[in-house]
């Protein structure tokens, strides 16, 4: 702004020239501006031409500014005052390059090219100009054209400056909504396409369109050239019959078949769109915009859920289960035809809640509340009732129940069924009841069941089992215990870790225990089996135990008297055979017969008493007057204190007394009336105190008697065999009042040591 | 009786025992009785011309029939032995070498036809 010359605000009155009157603010301005300074000289020297351009600037409502010679003078109007902001009243009358230095070098192209005769024309020209002290981006539409004098010579520029700074802005705006809109058009997720004319030419596409259609050129050509694979579906009449009525068409889930890339067949899309008309500001209808979505996963994914639908509905028909679903509220919606079978109900009439009708009212609450539970917690639902059949019979069922989720998680379904288990129940019962039968009757028979879990050693058993191992009551303990009651030298029966693991353990042993309370040893007897896994490995071992101790004493008892029966059956045959071959030697086989049955009868006598005692042991006396029993019983007396003698010696004792018998009645006391025979024995001491029997036979009033010539078996038996069995002497004399016979021996015992093994 | 010949009998049963003792003597031989094993060990000592032994088995004491049996055939070779019972023929394995075995009763004819043969 250095050189623009200081003016007087306020114009001169009185002296304006005529050409500048009504030329507004400026017109005083000019009238009272200092000329002579410039390259103009003073106003009243002006040319007309000056003058006149002057004039006409100055009644323009258009901002005009002339740049007057080579120096640019510039003379203005009120429009271009405005324009000029704080660079106006300072420009007036100032060079044009000193007044705007900011665009010197475009004014000074300006000034020359128009003095040289020509125009310039500037549209929406960007200048940056600093008309208020600051920058500002400008937008000028400028004409220049050159200002001649009456010669015809340019001498000046004159400027129309109009300032479409507001319009270039709006413009821009409008430019960038649109840009705007062509990429929401281009990345709007449904299919867009802009067709115009009868012929549907595409205009635009839009990615998604682009995308349904394989990308393919389309822009600027009608859809029968563009899209040929569409032909024939009626898509192409559909565009003309909107294009002809002005009715929009909006369709669903309709099937297009496209190539979805070139050369490639046509593949199945659905779509939902719409066709609407486009029309023009006289109503006319100028083409169609096509927007829609291409719906084809979706309708997929329904038929998939539709066609899994249909198999779930397939297979619930085809299970023997009751099968019933639910959405998530808990009222139920179908039931397959079992549950319908079962219990006689009618399509629809267990929906909702009418299934709890067939519940046991006193499962109800129960069952309810499970429902309830599972129904806020998602959780499986898993209860026991009984239902009601149609016969009225209530049987055990258990329902289960699991929600079906969505993707995202939301609970869609319940899918429930129920199981009759009535008769597992009864099963299950009737096991119980035999089990329990089975326990009373091992009980009662004394039988101990153990299982015996063989990876960990475990012996699970019966209260039985720890009565039987004199082990205190408990669930279970480890093998190594019970083994350990077994006795060392039945350690090798008895089944070890090892022969459990093979399977090897023998399947029925017998061992000796002893018991871990009283220290007693018992005979056990185990049967066991083993139970397999699929590949044979023994996993439990299943054991019967029983306390044999008493019958294992019986066994040995009657193994005992089994050789102890056969041992005197021989003994008894070998008896009467010695006594038949010594009887029946002589020549008087009917005196021999006698002799000889008399013998075998006492020998019977005498085996009759001892059964009597299990043949332990008979009384002295019972065994004499059985002995003499035979004989006349009033003739003889029999007395003495209690004595008992085993079995040899009682036999011994019988078989002695028949033979003095038989003698006193063929030859003694007893073979007269007048005769008697007296028996007795006594107990005294011998030479060192011990303690000695002495038993006599006395006869008296018979015959005279004298000693026989011959020795017989009568004899042999008297004086040798009996005083042998009793381990003492035996005398015999005959008397003349009558024959006596004594026997001295050891006070009798039962176990005399010949005597051992006649037990 | 010069030259008889020695037999020993052990038998628990006195009436069996005297009875075949009788029997034996009767047929010619001398006769020692023995009622068990610890009787029959003695004899056996003090005789030492007892050509033959006929044991019961089944006798008290010490040692039974087969074991009395076994004693006298390590300790007196030559003795002759025949053993007897009432029970089951005992295994050959029990029973002495070229002893012999005759079961309870027995006649005693067929012990003297035993004893004869086995002593020539």
């Amino acid at each position: 702004m250095s050189g623009v010359t200081e003016v007087a605000l306020v114009p001169a009155r009185g002296s304006k020239p005529a050409f500048l009157n009504g030329g507004g603010e400026l017109g005083d301005l000019i009238a009272g501006y200092d000329w002579s300074k410039t390259s103009l000289g003073p106003l009243s020297g002006w040319p007309g031409h000056l003058k006149t351009s002057v004039a006409l600037t100055l009644r323009s409502t258009v901002p005009i500014v002339m740049l007057w010679g080579e120096d640019g003078v510039m003379i203005y109007n009120d429009g271009y005052a405005e324009f000029a902001g704080l660079r106006h009243p300072r420009s007036l009358g100032a060079k044009v390059r000193e007044a705007w230095p900011e665009v010197a070098d475009f004014n000074d192209n300006v000034i020359k090219t128009v003095l040289a005769g020509n125009t310039l024309s500037y549209r929406d020209q960007p200048l940056t100009l600093e008309r208020n002290g600051v920058a500002e981006q400008v937008y000028l539409n400028l004409d220049y054209s050159p200002v001649v004098d009456e010669d015809g010579i340019p001498v000046a520029t004159i400027v129309f400056v109009v300032e479409t700074t507001q319009k270039v802005w709006a413009e821009r705006q409008v430019q960038n909504e649109r840009e705007r809109l062509k990429q929401m058009f281009g990345q709007a997720p449904s299919f867009m396409a802009l067709l115009s004319g009868p012929d549907h030419v595409f205009e635009l596409a839009n990615r998604g369109y682009l995308q349904l259609i394989g990308h393919r050129e389309v822009v600027g050509k009608p859809i029968r050239e563009a899209l040929r694979d569409l032909g024939g579906q009626g898509y192409f009449e559909l565009l003309d019959r909107v294009y002809e009525t002005g009715e929009p068409f909006l369709g669903n889930a309709l099937t297009v078949a496209l190539q979805r890339t070139p050369d490639s067949p046509p593949e199945e899309r659905f779509v939902d769109f719409v066709y609407q008309p486009i029309r023009d500001e006289n109503d006319d209808i100028t083409g169609i915009f096509v927007e829609g979505i291409d719906i084809t996963e979706r309708v997929v994914a329904e038929q998939a859920v539709r066609a899994s639908e249909g198999q779930f509905r397939t297979l619930a028909e085809a299970m023997p289960n009751h099968v019933w679903t639910s959405p998530a509220n808990g009222q139920l919606d179908w039931f397959n035809s079992r549950v319908y079978e079962y219990s006689g109900a009618a399509q629809g009439e267990l929906d909702g809640e009418g299934w709890t009708k067939l519940v046991h009212p006193d499962d109800l609450s129960g069952a309810s509340e499970a429902w309830a539970r599972s129904l806020g917690s998602g959780e499986p639902y898993d209860v026991e009732f009984r239902l009601r059949r149609s016969d009225g019979t209530y049987r055990l069922q258990i329902a289960r129940a699991v929600l079906i989720r969505g993707d995202d998680g939301s609970p869609l379904r319940w899918v429930g069924t129920n199981t009759d288990i009535e008769d597992q129940r009864q099963s299950y019962q009737r096991f119980l009841d035999s089990e329990r039968r089975l326990r009373l009757s091992q009980n009662a028979a004394g039988i101990a069941s153990m299982e015996v879990d063989i990876a960990s050693g475990e012996i699970f058993g019966s209260a039985m089992f720890w009565d039987l191992f004199g082990l205190p009551q408990a669930d279970s303990v480890h093998a190594s215990v019970v083994e350990a009651l077994v006795l060392p030298e039945d350690k090798h029966i008895r089944s070890s870790p090892e022969s459990r693991r093979d399977g090897t353990a023998a399947p029925n042993v017998e061992y000796r225990i002893r018991r871990a309370d009283t220290g007693e040893v018992r005979w056990i007897s185990r049967h066991m089996e083993f139970l397999n896994d699929t590949e044979g490995r023994p996993v439990k071992m299943f054991g019967a135990l029983r306390d044999i101790t008493e019958q294992k004493e019986a066994q040995a008892r009657q193994v005992l008297l089994t050789h102890e029966l056969e041992h005197r059956i021989k003994n008894i045959l070998a008896t009467v055979s010695a006594i038949a071959s010594q009887t029946l030697r002589g020549d008087d086989m009917e005196a021999s017969r006698a002799s000889f049955n008399g013998r075998l009868r006492a020998l019977a006598d005498a085996h009759d008493l001892l059964t009597r005692t299990q043949w332990t042991s008979a009384s002295m006396e019972t065994v004499i007057s059985s002995a003499i029993s035979p004989f006349p019983a009033d003739q003889v007396a029999v007395g003495g204190p209690m004595a008992v003698l085993g079995p040899k010696r009682a036999l011994s004792l019988a078989l002695a007394i028949n033979e003095l018998g038989t003698n006193s009645l063929k030859y003694g006391a007893l073979s007269v009336a007048s005769g008697r025979v007296t028996i007795n024995w006594s107990k005294e001491s011998g030479k060192d105190g011990e303690p000695l029997i002495v038993l006599s036979w006395v006869e008296s009033g018979g015959p005279p008697v004298s000693e026989p010539s011959r020795r017989g078996f009568g004899r042999f038996l008297i004086e040798r065999v009996l005083a042998a069995d009793f381990g003492g002497t035996v005398r015999i004399e005959f008397n003349a009042g009558g024959v006596e016979c004594r026997l001295r021996a050891p006070w009798p015992t039962l176990k005399a040591p010949n005597e051992a093994n006649s037990l | 009786m010069p030259n008889a010949k020695k037999v020993l009998v052990v038998e628990d049963e006195a009436l069996l025992l005297f009875s075949i003792a009788d029997e034996l003597r009767e047929s010619g031989f001398e006769v020692f009785e023995a009622s068990n094993a610890d009787e029959a060990i003695e004899l056996l000592q003090n005789h030492v011309d007892i050509a033959l032994m006929f044991t019961d088995i089944d006798i008290p004491g010490s040692m039974d029939g087969l074991r009395l049996s076994a004693a006298v055939r390590d300790r007196w070779p030559p003795v002759k032995i025949i053993v007897t019972s009432g029970k089951a023929r005992p295994g050959s394995n029990d029973l002495p070498s070229e002893g012999r075995f005759m079961s309870k009763p027995y006649m005693p004819s067929a012990v003297v036809h035993a004893m004869k043969e086995m002593l020539g």
